[in-house]
């Protein structure tokens, strides 16, 4: 737009400047007015994007204003070359650079009236460095659109695989390579090179067959000198090796048949290395999300079978203690029994006895599963030294996704450097539990306010949770007594607080972190209530990466 | 009806059949009949309340069957097969009534016992219906 419009003052300047210099045929208010109109009808077609319009009205003004001058003029002959000069730079697509070249060359005719031989130098050198540029710009476009692509698969709220974007890049490289139904580009292929097989990673269309091998010529070839063809029914493939961090790609490059010459013109292969190179990196991307989504899995699946087989060996029990409950009823019945009744029974309940007998050996056998260490995968979390900032991380990323709260630490915490603040004996996971568990009820109870701090009591650190409620009047008094007290399992005496108390109870027990609740207020009169916890503090030893 | 069938979905049958042979002979003189099947697809879900005097429906099935106890149940309460009340589910998860309350059944619908389950609770809740 910019290059337009200068383009545009430029000629203008020119004729104004050729228009005082050089007398001319008509009166100068016309060539003012000459000037006006130009201008006016520029900006209308510029509206419309006509730009060989454009081009046409460009040169009316032209020829207007050398009519009756000496085109051989230095200035009236710039003026003529002007158009072709400004198609150099032109960073457009849609040059029509053949109508220019033949309006340029028209209008040097028209003014002389004959064709003469020195026309053609001037006019044919700016055309082959119009040509030249025209390809450059080419390139260019096709880059900013290969990368355009490429981004839209980071960035689009669609999610894309990268197969699905090959189909697109094949388009442009198609239009780009101006190739035709006879020569086209018709699929692209990624294989990752292990020893002489290729391994397909993906492609541009379904494939059965998912290896390749190389013999060990090609092979050779193919990474020396980067590029190797290969003829086969009914076209040609270019193979380009592309390594990327520990990954060998090949990409493959299938055309309908061999018009390399064609190709070659419009520089194929550096097109196409500069293409897959870009291709290379979002392969990439999808390796190292899938490798870390492995590494997740890996992490994850001994708990989640725990945790299944564990639902599967309650439902066991359940089932196996059905026996064992049928002796109960009836002894407690028996007493009551008519003697005919209690014979008529006694053979069956006799298959009871047996099969609670059999049924509690089953439930032994399942409960020592669960009981086994070795089989528990939550079993193996160990104390790790957790220095206080970490904790402050954690629970500031969880206020804030949670809460939209800042968590405050005070000076004796934040004036620490990271060599003398002091650690916390803990475990990451079950810290995450403990916190995560308490925050979400401060977002599911909370009315107004939310307060959580740390601070240093001595060497003990304090987390300070605060929180208006909702709550019926004697509910939070009976969960702070709950949370105080001594009694192994108060907190699950059939209330059911939803507050994953037990958890939060229980983790400190197995850490020795010191719980505390007590009701509190608001500088407004409202009640709160406070949960403290209270965590020993160490001396840093291990060298923590956490 | 002369012959009093009950139909029990259970996947464990030798497991808890003691619980229901001990109910028959305590309760009913052994004049109950079961009709035990571990998969939906064992059998034919057309009008029930001529066949069968009452429904027990475990919620885990076997791993095979089209529908589990919850499908089952809606299926019973879509098509009309039976009374509700001569329903019952049973159970070892607690959050079961929960549940049935989010597919839209109402508080206390459909009767729901907990595993283990003694013969003379099965008893019990068999006198009131049959």
């Amino acid at each position: 737009m910019i290059q337009s419009v200068s383009y545009r003052v430029v000629l203008v300047i020119i004729a104004i400047f050729s228009i005082l210099k050089y007398s001319g045929p008509f009166p100068i208010l016309l060539y003012i007015g000459a000037c006006v109109l130009y201008i006016g009808v520029y900006i209308i077609l510029k509206r419309n994007e006509k730009s060989l319009l454009r081009m046409v009205w460009d040169f009316a003004f032209i020829n207007f204003i050398v009519w009756g001058r000496d085109y051989q003029e230095p200035t009236m002959f710039f003026l003529i070359l002007l158009p072709m000069i400004n198609a150099v730079n032109f960073s457009g697509s849609d040059r029509h650079s053949l109508v220019l070249l033949l309006l340029t060359l028209g209008t040097m005719v028209f003014h002389k009236g004959m064709l003469e031989p020195w026309m053609f130098f001037p006019v044919t050198s700016l055309y082959i460095l119009c040509l030249l540029s025209l390809i450059r710009n080419r390139e260019r476009t096709l880059d900013i659109v290969i990368t355009s692509k490429i981004d839209e698969y980071f960035l689009s709220p669609v999610k894309l695989k990268s197969f699905e974007i090959y189909q697109s890049i094949i388009n442009d490289l198609n239009v780009y390579f101006r190739t035709t139904d006879r020569n086209r580009i018709r699929r692209i292929r990624v294989y990752s090179l292990k020893g002489d097989t290729m391994w397909l990673v993906n492609a541009s269309t379904f494939m059965w067959e998912r290896i390749v091998k190389l013999n060990t010529n090609d092979l050779e070839l193919l990474k020396n000198k980067k590029r190797i063809s290969q003829t086969r029914d009914g076209g040609v493939s270019f193979f380009y090796y592309v390594p990327k961090y520990e990954i060998e790609y090949v990409f493959v490059c299938d055309v309908q048949s061999d018009d390399s010459f064609l190709f070659h013109f419009w520089g194929f292969d550096t097109v196409l290395t500069r293409t897959f190179s870009k291709m290379s990196m979002l392969l990439n991307t999808e390796y190292r999300i899938a490798q870390r989504r492995d590494e997740k899995f890996n992490e994850i699946k001994d708990r989640v079978r725990y945790v299944n087989q564990a639902v599967r060996v309650m439902h066991f029990i359940r089932n196996k203690m059905t026996p064992l409950a049928n002796v109960i009823a009836y002894h407690k019945m028996e007493d009551s029994l008519n003697p005919i009744l209690k014979n008529t029974m006694r053979k069956t309940f006799n298959k009871e006895v047996v099969r609670a007998d059999n049924d509690l050996r089953d439930i032994l056998k399942y409960a020592d599963f669960l009981l086994d260490e070795s089989n528990n995968p939550f079993g193996e979390l160990r104390i790790e030294e957790i220095p206080i900032s970490k904790i402050f991380i954690l629970l500031s990323e969880l206020a804030q996704s949670q809460l939209d709260l800042e968590v405050s630490a005070d000076a004796n915490i934040t004036s620490k450097t990271k060599e003398n603040e002091r650690v916390v004996h803990f475990n990451i996971t079950n810290c995450k539990i403990m916190f995560t568990d308490w925050i979400a009820n401060m977002r599911k109870k909370s009315t107004s306010t939310n307060i959580i701090s740390l601070s240093m009591e001595n060497d003990f650190l304090l987390v300070h949770f605060e929180n208006t409620y909702s709550e019926a009047d004697g509910y939070i008094q009976r969960l702070i007594r709950d949370i105080n007290s001594t009694a192994k399992d108060a907190v699950l005496e059939g209330k059911n607080y939803g507050h994953g108390i037990y958890y939060i109870k229980e983790i400190a027990r197995d850490y020795g972190i010191f719980v505390h609740a007590k009701e509190g207020l608001t500088s407004d009169g409202k009640s709160t209530i406070i949960l403290e916890l209270k965590f020993n503090t160490y001396e840093r030893k291990e060298n923590t990466s956490i | 009806m002369s012959e009093k069938k009950i139909l029990v979905f259970e996947d464990e049958w030798e497991t808890i059949r003691g619980s229901f042979d001990l109910a028959n002979l305590y309760a009913f003189n052994n004049e109950l009949k079961f009709l035990q099947v571990a998969k939906s697809q064992n059998v034919s879900f057309s009008q029930w309340s001529d066949i069968y005097a009452a429904v027990f429906v475990d919620i885990t099935l076997a791993k095979k069957t089209e529908m589990d106890g919850f499908n089952i149940v809606k299926t019973i309460k879509d098509r009309n097969l039976i009374d509700l009340n001569k329903v019952i589910v049973m159970t070892g998860n607690s959050k079961v009534k929960e549940k049935l309350k989010e597919m839209g059944f109402k508080d206390d619908e459909i009767r729901v016992l907990y595993k283990p389950v003694a013969f003379d609770e099965i008893a019990r809740v068999l006198k009131g219906i049959v």
